[in-house]
C-alpha cells in the first residue's frame, strides 16, 4: 500500500511539475508579448495574435516581428541549452559540466571572431555595418566554428578511454580558441571588437522571422532526438563498466550524446550567441525539484524548466525602463544564480533533518 | 542439483597491451573450471592479478592468449549484448548517483531485456521484487542510494546482478570497506544464492578467514606460484596456505583451519591451568612477546586459580609475588619482572 502511494507520488510529482511549468510558461509567454518599451493596448495585442492585424501597423510589426520571435527564440534556446547541459552533466558525471564544457561555444566564438574581427582588416569595412547580411554571416560562422570543435571532440572521444581525459581535452580546445580570439582582438579595429563583445553577451533578439524558419524546425527535431537517449543516459550514470555490463555500447552512446548536446549548443550559439548559465543551472534546478535521476522524467523536465527560465530572463531583459537592451547573459546569471543557491540550500536542509 | 561446469579456462594468459600492441603479461597458464551452484573465492595478495582475471573473464579486457569458454562457446564469440545476459557484475566502482532509488537501480539490471524506453513489464517487476526479497532489501526499495550504508549498497548491487538473470555473477572485492557483520552477511548471502539459484558466483576478496569458512572452492593466486584450486579443506591438507604466506607474519593453523598472526617471542614462562582463561592468557602473553606453556621451565610462573573469583597468581621461585584478577594487570606484572 505504501508502495503504491510512493509510485503514485513520484508520478504525480512529474505531471504536476510539467503542468505547472507549462502554465507558468504560457503566462510568461503572454507577458513577453504584452510588455515592452512600447505600450500596446491589451485588446490590440489580442487582435494581432488572432487576426494578425491591429489599429496601427507599427504595433503589428512590434508584436509579430520582434516580441513573438524573441519569445520563441528564448524558449527554443532555453530548452536546447538545458538538455545539452543535462546530457553533459550525466555523461561526465560532473555537476559543473554545462553545454559548453566541450569547447563548443568557444568554437562558435572563434568562428564569429574570424568574421567580425578580420573582415574590417581584410575588406576595409566592418562587417557589423552590413546589417542583415552581416547577421547571416555571423550565424553561419558561429555554426561552422562550433561544429568544427564538435568534430574535433568526437574524433578524440573515439580515441581516449576515460571521460575525464575527454573533458580536459574539451577544456583545452576552449582555451586554444580563446587564445586565438585574444590575438585577433589585439589586431582588430575598436568598433569590430565592440561588435564582437556585444555578440558575446548573447541575445534572443537576433533571430529574424526568416531565420526562425530554419532555427525552429532544426531545434525541435534535435530536441526530439535528444529524448531518445533517455534509457542510455540512465545506464551511463552507473559508470562505464556497469553500463557496458548491462549491454550498452559505451563508445557509440558517448558519441551520440556528444553529438546531441553539441548540436543543440552549436545551433543555439549560432543564433543567440554564447548564452551562459541556463544550461548549467536548469538541470540542477530540475533534479532538485523532481528528486529523481530518471532521464525519462528529467529530459522533459529540463525542457519545460529551460523554457520557463529563458522566458523569465527574456522578460526581465526587456522590462519597461531597461529600454529593451539588457544583455541576456547578465540576466541569466543574475536570475539563475540565486534560484540555484536557494534550491541547493533547501536540499541541504532536508538532508540534515 | 547437478553441478554444471559453466566456465572452462584453458592455458589463459592475462595482462595488458602496451601502446605498440606488445603484450605485458600479468599472469599466464591459468587453467580451471568454474561451477554453477558454487561460491568460489579468488584469494591473493595485491598485484597478483585478481582484478585483471575478473575483468578478463567478464570480457571487459582482451586476453593475451588461451581460451575462455562459457557454456561451451568461446567468450569472444558472444556479442556485448549477449554477454549482458550471461554475466552480471558487482564492481568496486562506487555509484554516486543522487536521487536514484534502490528500486530504480535494481530495475536497471533488467535493461538487457527491456525495450527502447526501458519500460518494465509485469514479469520484470516480479523478478525485481524477488531479487529484493532474496537480498533482504525489499523494505529499502524506495530509499535513495545516498542514504544507504556501504553494506546495504552492496546488497543492492547484488540484487541488480540477480535481476539480470545471468548464469554467472562476478564480484570484485564485494566485502572490502564493510564492517565485520556486513562482511559475513554478504558472504553468506552469496553462498545461499549460489545454492538456491544454481548460479556460478565468483568473487575476489582479502577476507581469508571468511572465504575459508564459507567458500565452496578457493582459487589461490600468489605472485610467482602457480594458481591453486580446490576446496578450502583440500588446500589445507596439501599445506598450500602455509606456503602462501611464508614470512609474512601470518601462519595457517592446521588445528583450526584458519589463519593466525605469528608473534615473535623474546621470553618464555611457565603457565599452568586450563580452560578459556588459559587460552586467553597464552594469547595475551604471546602478543607481548612471551611464550607461555606448561612445559616451559622458568623461575617466573603463572597459576590460574578458579575458586570463587578467577585469580592469576604469579610465582617467582615458588614464592607468591602478585595476585591479580585481570589480564591487563597480569601483563603489567610480567613487564615489571623482566
Amino acid at each position: 500500500m505504501n508502495d503504491v502511494a510512493v509510485t503514485y507520488d513520484s508520478r504525480l510529482r512529474i505531471w504536476l511539475f510539467l503542468g505547472l511549468t507549462l502554465l507558468a510558461s504560457l503566462v510568461l509567454l503572454m507577458l513577453n508579448v504584452i510588455l515592452g518599451s512600447v505600450d500596446i493596448p491589451l485588446d490590440q495585442v489580442g487582435r494581432i495574435i488572432i487576426d494578425g492585424e491591429s489599429d496601427r501597423k507599427a504595433w503589428t510589426n512590434i508584436v509579430m516581428k520582434s516580441r513573438l520571435p524573441q519569445a520563441i527564440t528564448a524558449m527554443l534556446a532555453g530548452a536546447g541549452l538545458s538538455v545539452g547541459g543535462l546530457q553533459m552533466q550525466t555523461l561526465f558525471r560532473n555537476p559543473l559540466a554545462g553545454p559548453s564544457v566541450l569547447g563548443i561555444s568557444s568554437g562558435a566564438s572563434l568562428g564569429v571572431a574570424f568574421v567580425l574581427l578580420l573582415s574590417g582588416k581584410l575588406i576595409g569595412v566592418a562587417l557589423s555595418q552590413f546589417g542583415f547580411m552581416g547577421d547571416v554571416a555571423v550565424t553561419i560562422a558561429a555554426f561552422v566554428g562550433a561544429m568544427s570543435v564538435l568534430f574535433i571532440v568526437v574524433f578524440f572521444s573515439e580515441r581516449v578511454k576515460g571521460n575525464a581525459t575527454l573533458l580536459i581535452i574539451g577544456i583545452m580546445v576552449g582555451y586554444a580558441g580563446a587564445a586565438i580570439v585574444g590575438m585577433l582582438k589585439f589586431f582588430s579595429l575598436e568598433e569590430d571588437i565592440r561588435a564582437y563583445v556585444i555578440w558575446g553577451l548573447g541575445s534572443f533578439a537576433k533571430v529574424s522571422t526568416s531565420q526562425m524558419k530554419i532555427f525552429a524546425p532544426v531545434m525541435i527535431v534535435a530536441l526530439i532526438g535528444s529524448m531518445l537517449l533517455a534509457k542510455s543516459l540512465n545506464l551511463l550514470q552507473l559508470g562505464d563498466n556497469y553500463a557496458r555490463n548491462l549491454g550498452l555500447n559505451i563508445k557509440r552512446i558517448r558519441i551520440l550524446v556528444i553529438l546531441s548536446a553539441g548540436f543543440l549548443t552549436a545551433t543555439v550559439t549560432a543564433f543567440c550567441g554564447p548564452v551562459i548559465f541556463l544550461g548549467l543551472a536548469v538541470p540542477h534546478l530540475t533534479r532538485g525539484i523532481l528528486k529523481t535521476s530518471d532521464h525519462r522524467k528529467l529530459l522533459p523536465g529540463v525542457v519545460m524548466m529551460g523554457i520557463l527560465l529563458a522566458l523569465l530572463c527574456a522578460l526581465i531583459a526587456r522590462l519597461p525602463g531597461f529600454d529593451g537592451a539588457l544583455p541576456v547573459n547578465s540576466i541569466t546569471s543574475l536570475v539563475g544564480a540565486p534560484v540555484v543557491v536557494m534550491v541547493l540550500m533547501q536540499k541541504r536542509k532536508t538532508i540534515e533533518e | 542439483m547437478m553441478r554444471q561446469a559453466i566456465y572452462n579456462i584453458k592455458n589463459l594468459s592475462i595482462g595488458y597491451f602496451n601502446k605498440d600492441k606488445s603484450p605485458r603479461t600479468v599472469r599466464s597458464s591459468i587453467n580451471g573450471t568454474l561451477w554453477g551452484g558454487e561460491l568460489t573465492c579468488l584469494l591473493g595478495p595485491n598485484g597478483a592479478g585478481k582484478s585483471t582475471l575478473l575483468r578478463s573473464l567478464s570480457g571487459f579486457q582482451p586476453t593475451i592468449s588461451g581460451e575462455i569458454e562459457i557454456l561451451g562457446k568461446k567468450l569472444g564469440d558472444y556479442t556485448e549484448k549477449e554477454l549482458s545476459r550471461y554475466i552480471g557484475v558487482v564492481l568496486t566502482d562506487k555509484c554516486e548517483v543522487r536521487n536514484l532509488s534502490v528500486y530504480e537501480l535494481v530495475s536497471m539490471g533488467r535493461s538487457p531485456y527491456t525495450g527502447f524506453w526501458g519500460k518494465l513489464s509485469s514479469n520484470d517487476k516480479s523478478i525485481i521484487e524477488d531479487a529484493l526479497k532474496m537480498t533482504g532489501m525489499l523494505n529499502f526499495k524506495h530509499r535513495f542510494l545516498q542514504d544507504l550504508s556501504d553494506g546495504e549498497r552492496q546488497k543492492v548491487m547484488i540484487a541488480k546482478a540477480l535481476v539480470q538473470e545471468t548464469p554467472v555473477i562476478f564480484l570484485d572485492e564485494p566485502t572490502a570497506f564493510l564492517d565485520l557483520p556486513s562482511k559475513v552477511e554478504i558472504m553468506q548471502l552469496l553462498h545461499r544464492l549460489a545454492r538456491e539459484t544454481g548460479k556460478l558466483i565468483f568473487l575476489s576478496t582479502h577476507d581469508l578467514d571468511l572465504a575459508l569458512q564459507i567458500a565452496d572452492r578457493i582459487w589461490l593466486m600468489d605472485k610467482g606460484n602457480e594458481l591453486m584450486i580446490g576446496t578450502p579443506e583440500d588446500l589445507s591438507l596439501k599445506d598450500h596456505f602455509s606456503r602462501f604466506f611464508k614470512n609474512d607474519g601470518i601462519c595457517f593453523d592446521n588445528k583450526t583451519g584458519l589463519f593466525k598472526v605469528i608473534n615473535k617471542h623474546y621470553r618464555e614462562v611457565h603457565v599452568s591451568g586450563h580452560g578459556f582463561e588459559y587460552t586467553l592468557i597464552r594469547k595475551a602473553l604471546s602478543r607481548n612477546g612471551i611464550y607461555a606453556h606448561p612445559k616451559v621451565k622458568s623461575d617466573l610462573r603463572i597459576d590460574i586459580l578458579k575458586e570463587g573469583d578467577i585469580q592469576f597468581v604469579v610465582f617467582n621461585k615458588d614464592e607468591v609475588i602478585e595476585k591479580v584478577t585481570n589480564i591487563d594487570d597480569l601483563l603489567t606484572v610480567m613487564r615489571n619482572y623482566n
